[in-house]
């Protein structure tokens, strides 16, 4: 009965097929869930799809246990895997390290005429040049079998990937059991308390460093104060990429709003060059022209006004390079009805069809304040992650790319001729193809030291 | 002259590329395979060249847009194939690898060729490694792809039905693929050999797939605060990852052939859809990329 379960457990086919169903689960949570949301043909569909938590899959309890089957099945398999890496890496030789004896690609060397111990010896250091360490020699009557083991440490492959895995598994249940993520917008000059510890951050300035002629940030940098327990500032600048470590958690610069702190408008008569008035409007305020008796709200600012032939106005970008406020003229400060309604524009007059507009606007100037979207993470399960990745990294190398393989030295009465021949074998579990390629090598190489 | 000029250039160079080593696969003529090799190896020196030339230009690795990193995809898979080539022949797989990197620079040509600036999320150390390793692995997921499709063309007797009667006899099919036993394979029919290089090319780049998931989400964790958000593109290329992973699984249960080269052609449409449909079609983090 535990022979079969063990079986069934250790199935590659069982893996294969937990693979598949987790590959296809995947596929549900992204594809469908994205592309259906949109479609109105396949609402059904999609509302089928949402009854089983394919748009928030990832932690619904289904997905999760074929994760945790998953890490329970690698956890298995490296265990049960461990005796055979001990016996594998212990200097009793191992006996089954050849499992069989007529198994393995056979050469035939000539030996040079020296001694059968020099002629070892000279092979020895040959195998042991190109990678092979002696594994173990064995004497049977006359017979002498010695085998040379290269790329043991692949060995270590499959287990270490496993168990990476696992650990990665682990490191992300440390995060999600006791871990916090948290993303706040904090202006310039405000100041925030940070949960969970007695620290506050201060944004002093946020700043925009753009590449050289184009209007694309660079780099975006928030200058923040932060005070501990003892109230002792201290400065720090906060970047794309380099987050900030404070006693346990990890700020990260994620983003920016820049928002309208308020506008300076000038204020003309049509057809005259000098201002009649300032006006400072803060958005969806107004605020009043006294010497007019009128009163200017501002409606809606664009960051990067463009207008398309249909006469649809756009903001090209999300930087303030060319600014226009729309802005309502009123009777009065206490009207609500306005008179007229246009644009202003940065450093020009807009171009006006009929009806002329009582009063011409130029905005002199934005003023900008800058909100800094900053993540606050605390990640416990961080390191144990890392320590997966580098475990699974290793483990994937040596898998892939160091594979086991053995030669077998036969000195004896049975070689092919008898007195100066010696049996070259060549064995490896995989990789056959370049196994054959480097131990055709290998035997030009030993054919030459013969020669010597 | 306009540098892209170059890349039309070698999208041409690569195309009759792939038509030499089809035909030399088919003829068996020598000159016709050196010629084949030839051009490829020409096409991907100026391919190198257009990108070094275009890094510094824009003055830093140009591997940061879909248009910069299907030229380096198209660069790596010819360099893989050539690799291969001169390890274990195989003119028939040249022919599907310059015809996939031609496809992609046609790609390109679809695309805006303008440097742009550098977004600051990717000013990273890590963009190196992270793009680096995972184009090295999907170039040799291409390589087991072309070598998959080459099995079940001749498994599948598509190739009789297409008169490429070489194809078909596995004695004539090994002197036609050059691999003789002295030269990369121990005496294996070549639907084997092909069975046995897609094995060798997918555990040639799983690792390398291994290498850029993680160092991307190292990334990821010192960009976003978090080593995995379950971002379409991460999503993906854990898929990837898991169907690569069940190829290799495959292989150590035995099950070999048609099905593992189904599960290869599979991986590769998932690399594909990794690399371009969840650009085109799904929302995430990966925008840029």
């Amino acid at each position: 009965m535990w022979q079969r379960i063990d079986r069934k457990l250790r199935s590659p086919i069982l893996t294969v097929t937990l693979i598949c169903v987790i590959g296809l689960a995947s596929i549900i949570g992204t594809v469908p869930t994205q592309i259906l949301r949109k479609s109105e043909n396949a609402a059904v569909i999609y509302e089928l799809l949402r009854a089983v938590g394919a748009d928030h899959l990832y932690g619904t309890w289904w997905y999760l246990s074929l994760l945790v089957f998953l890490a329970f099945l690698m956890t298995y398999c490296s265990l049960r895997g461990l005796p055979s890496i001990i016996r594998t890496f212990s200097f009793i030789p191992d006996a089954s390290a050849w499992p069989n004896r007529e198994e393995g690609e056979k050469h035939s060397l000539a030996l040079s005429n020296d001694s059968e111990s020099s002629a070892r010896e000279r092979i020895s250091r040959i195998l042991k040049d190109n990678g092979y360490h002696l594994r173990s020699v064995s004497h049977t009557g006359e017979d002498t079998s010695i085998v040379f083991e290269k790329g043991r440490a692949g060995v270590l492959g499959p287990p270490l990937v496993h168990f990476g895995l696992v650990v990665v598994f682990i490191g992300g249940l440390i995060t999600y059991k006791f871990g916090s993520a948290s993303e706040i917008n904090i202006g310039e000059g405000e100041s925030y308390a940070v949960p969970g510890t007695e620290m506050t951050t201060r944004l002093e300035k946020f700043s925009i460093i753009h590449h050289p002629g184009t209007r694309e940030p660079e780099e975006y940098v928030s200058s923040l104060m932060v005070k501990d327990k003892s109230g002792q500032p201290v400065w720090h600048l906060l970047r794309v990429n380099q987050p900030l470590n404070l006693s346990g958690i990890s700020l990260y610069q994620m983003r920016y709003r820049p928002e309208v702190r308020h506008i300076r408008l000038a204020a003309f008569e049509p057809g005259k060059r000098s201002s009649i008035g300032i006006v400072d409007l803060v958005p969806g305020k107004k605020a009043e022209l006294p010497a007019q008796n009128l009163a200017v709200r501002l409606e809606e600012i664009i960051p990067d006004f463009v207008v398309d032939s249909k006469n649809n106005v756009s903001s090209r970008s999300q930087y303030f390079l060319n600014p226009a406020a729309r802005i309502s003229l009123l009777p009065s400060f206490q009207g609500a009805e306005p008179i007229w309604t246009g644009w202003a524009f940065k450093g020009m007059f807009p171009a006006h069809n009929s009806p002329e507009p009582p009063l011409l606007f130029v905005i002199e100037r934005v003023s900008l304040k800058y909100y800094s979207g900053i993540k606050i993470v605390r990640d416990p399960g961080g390191p144990v992650a890392y320590l997966g990745f580098a475990f699974l990294v290793g483990g994937t190398f040596l898998t892939c790319y160091v594979f086991r393989r053995f030669v077998r030295l036969d000195f004896g009465a049975d070689t092919p001729n008898e007195c100066g021949c010696v049996t070259v074998s060549g064995y490896s579990l995989k990789n056959r193809p370049d196994f054959a390629n480097e131990l055709q090598g290998l035997m030009v190489r030993l054919r030459k030291g013969q020669e010597v | 002259m306009n540098s892209t000029i170059w890349l039309g250039v070698v999208q041409l160079v690569y195309f009759a590329g792939s038509i030499l080593f089809f035909l030399a696969a088919y003829s068996r003529r020598g000159w016709l395979l050196r010629a084949a090799a030839i051009s490829g190896l020409g096409g991907a020196t100026v391919q190198l060249g257009f990108i070094v030339h275009r890094g510094m230009l824009a003055r830093r690795l140009p591997i940061t847009n879909t248009y910069e990193t299907l030229v380096l995809f198209s660069l790596l898979l010819m360099v893989s194939y050539l690799v291969a080539y001169r390890r274990y022949g195989i003119p028939a797989l040249g022919g599907f690898a310059s015809l996939v990197a031609a496809a992609m620079l046609s790609a390109c040509s679809l695309m805006s060729s303008e440097i742009e600036p550098l977004l600051p999320s990717l000013k990273s150390n890590w963009l190196l490694f992270h793009v680096l390793a995972s184009f090295l692995g999907y170039a040799a997921f291409g390589l087991a792809f072309a070598s998959a499709t080459t099995y079940l063309i001749l498994e599948l007797g598509l190739a009789r039905m297409l008169g490429f009667r070489a194809y078909i006899h596995p004695a004539s099919a090994n002197e036609l693929a050059q691999t003789p036993p002295e030269k990369g394979s121990d005496n294996l029919a070549i639907p084997d050999f092909l069975d046995w290089f897609t094995y060798r090319a997918i555990a040639f780049g799983f690792p390398l797939l291994t290498l850029g998931i993680v160092t991307g989400a190292i990334w990821a964790d010192a960009c976003w605060g978090s080593y995995w958000n379950w971002d379409p593109k991460e999503t993906w290329s854990f898929i990837t990852w898991f169907i690569y992973a069940g190829c290799l699984h495959m292989r150590f249960a035995g099950m070999r052939g048609r099905t593992s080269a189904i599960m290869a052609v599979i991986g590769f449409g998932c690399v594909i859809f990794t690399y371009f449909g969840v650009n085109y079609w799904l929302a995430g983090l990966h925008a840029y990329a």
